[in-house]
């Protein structure tokens, strides 16, 4: 009994040990480095100097900084928002008994399977002031022309909406599996008592869909608030900074200006909130989770 | 009563269908315009007349077809690389017992929770030591380390029923003949999800290839199209380029819209498998 489980052991390392030695190489080290990195002033072609706290003093006195965190939460806060509603309208739409909701599948998925890169330069094509399809029609309707991704109080929103278009899909899947693996006897029950429609989505659809709203919510929350790729194809962080997120201002500092301390101070902020943000979704969702 | 609710249920239908398809329809027939006919105030649905000039000028201008093979290349090697790692690590997780276990499954839900723009300039600069960047395999590797696939495996494998490796391990089998025999056969559908998210995530990857894949030798599409052709749409350009900037993006897109259509079916069970938890 003991030789088995110590045989036990060691094929379970050896089963383990190629990922462990790619998350070791390629995570661990660099996840774990880049909090003293972000101590000094490196530019990589000189050797990195200490700096002491000087990036974070730096950061923190920047309001640029400070717009790029707000801008991380409102988009982050938005797009979920947005997702997990759409997300599971779409879902009920879709369980309806109707000919022709497979095509409705197909297309609400569709966008999901081609890149940001793609998905965000047809927006901005769309979008465009002069020449773009929605202002085409804006005009149409007797309506004024607006500047969408070229004004700073218009450029964010824009970048949420053509998110909802891209990725609700993914959600919307999730979503109507579980609302198939709801049991139609819980339905049936409820009716024979005289419930009402909705009745029956407030009292059995809603509770039954708990558990997989939280997984929906905390994967579009940590998918959005490392968003990159739409700013970077669509607005390029403008106009004024007002698409500029964590992310992005992280990016333009190692590979723009090449100031390898001061990204890594960035990182290191997107890293605590991260997992502050994490943590806290969890405890609330296992808190909620007992109540029901 | 019953009649009218779904009547506009088809209606609400049929106006998602419709706003899902446009910035497809879009893509299409901005792609087929001469550069004037993109510049027009009222938005042309069909191209009069349909020309191919975009796209010769797409083709002729970009090394188009050198970016899809890197895709497709560094796509199937990451792909490979993933199913490699993780499912040994996702049988190890969910059969066998050793010292550590929860240790190093915290660990691996590092990944899970830490974002990859957390450690990017750190990796960049061992990546550069390393002499990886511009190489596949450097382009492949940090879309492996993410754990998502072990989980799905984990999940997956612990649902199998455990008779028949018990009677295995009885007859004297190792783990390793147990793995290969009896736990991979079964774990067909769960492969077949984490191929089709790996496939997409690869595909769609553009921020690390946009730094770590500088060279043309190397470049995959999103890169490519961000870096070589996109760009042309930031500036001020005159007349604006979207015609072959449409071009340029239903090419690139061509490929998984087509996969998609044919297998439609595997990619909403593959979605489907993993929210069910």
């Amino acid at each position: 009994m003991v030789k088995s489980k110590k045989s036990n052991s060691l094929s379970a390392y050896l089963f383990l040990l190629p990922y462990f030695t790619l998350f070791f190489v390629f995570f661990f080290f660099p996840a774990v480095t880049i909090i003293p990195m972000s101590f000094t002033h490196w530019n990589i072609l000189s050797t990195p100097k200490f700096a002491g706290f000087d990036n974070y003093i730096r950061m923190f006195k920047d309001p640029y900084f400070w717009q790029a965190t707000f801008n991380t939460f409102e988009y982050t806060i938005l797009v979920t928002i947005g997702l997990t509603t759409l997300a599971l309208l779409l879902a009920l739409l879709l369980n309806q008994r109707l000919r022709g909701r497979v095509v409705g599948r197909v297309f609400v998925l569709m966008p999901y399977v081609i890149s940001s890169a793609a998905a965000g330069i047809v927006w901005k094509w769309m979008y465009d002031k002069n020449f773009g399809i929605i202002n085409s029609y804006l005009n149409r309707f007797g309506l004024p022309t607006q500047p969408f991704l070229t004004s700073t109080t218009q450029a964010m929103f824009a970048v949420v909406f053509m998110n909802l278009w891209w990725s609700v899909g993914f959600n919307t899947i999730i979503y109507l599996a579980a609302l198939q693996g709801i049991p139609e006897e819980l339905y049936q029950a409820a009716e024979v008592d005289g419930a009402n429609s909705w009745q029956l989505f407030r009292y059995i659809t809603i509770p039954s869909l708990k558990p997989i709203t939280l997984y929906v919510t905390v994967l579009c929350f940590a998918n959005s608030f490392q968003m990159f790729d739409e700013a970077y194809i669509m607005t390029q962080g403008g106009p004024i900074g007002s698409t500029t997120t964590l992310v992005f201002r992280m990016w333009n500092s190692a590979f723009s200006n090449f100031r390898f301390g001061e990204a890594a101070a960035t990182s290191t902020v997107i890293l605590l909130l991260i997992l502050t943000v994490t943590l806290l979704q969890f405890k609330l969702g296992s808190q909620r989770g007992e109540e029901v | 009563m019953h009649r009218s609710r779904k009547t506009i249920q088809y209606l609400v239908l049929a106006f998602v269908v419709i706003c899902y398809a446009i910035p497809f329809f879009v893509i299409l027939t901005t792609s087929f315009k001469t550069s004037s006919q993109v510049i027009t105030k009222v938005f042309q649905w069909i191209p009069k007349p349909i020309t191919l000039d975009q796209y010769r000028y797409v083709l002729g201008n970009f090394p188009f077809d050198k970016w899809v093979v890197n895709s497709v290349v560094v796509t199937i090697l990451s792909v490979l690389l993933i199913l490699g790692v993780s499912l040994p690590a996702g049988y190890a997780f969910a059969r066998l017992e050793f010292k550590g276990k929860n240790l190093l499954f915290s660990l691996v839900m590092l990944t899970i929770m830490i974002p990859f723009a957390a450690y990017m300039p750190q990796l960049y600069l061992e990546m550069s030591y390393l002499k990886l960047l511009n190489t596949y395999i450097g382009l492949a590797i940090p879309l492996a380390t993410s754990a998502v696939s072990i989980f799905l495996f984990r999940q997956f494998i612990a649902q199998l029923p455990r008779e028949m490796d018990e009677a295995a391990l009885i007859d004297g089998c190792s783990y390793f003949q147990i793995f290969i025999k009896i736990i991979l056969p079964l774990t067909k559908p769960a492969v077949i999800s984490v191929i089709i998210f790996s496939a997409i995530k690869s595909w769609n990857s553009m921020m690390w290839p946009l730094i770590a894949a500088t060279k043309e030798t190397v470049k995959t599409l999103p890169a490519g199209l961000a870096i070589n052709v996109f760009t042309a749409t930031n500036v001020g350009a005159n007349p604006t380029p979207y015609g072959a900037v449409m071009a340029a993006t239903l090419l690139s897109i061509a490929i998984p819209i087509l996969l998609f259509l044919f297998l439609q079916r595997y990619f909403v069970q593959g979605i489907a498998t993993t929210g069910l938890k």
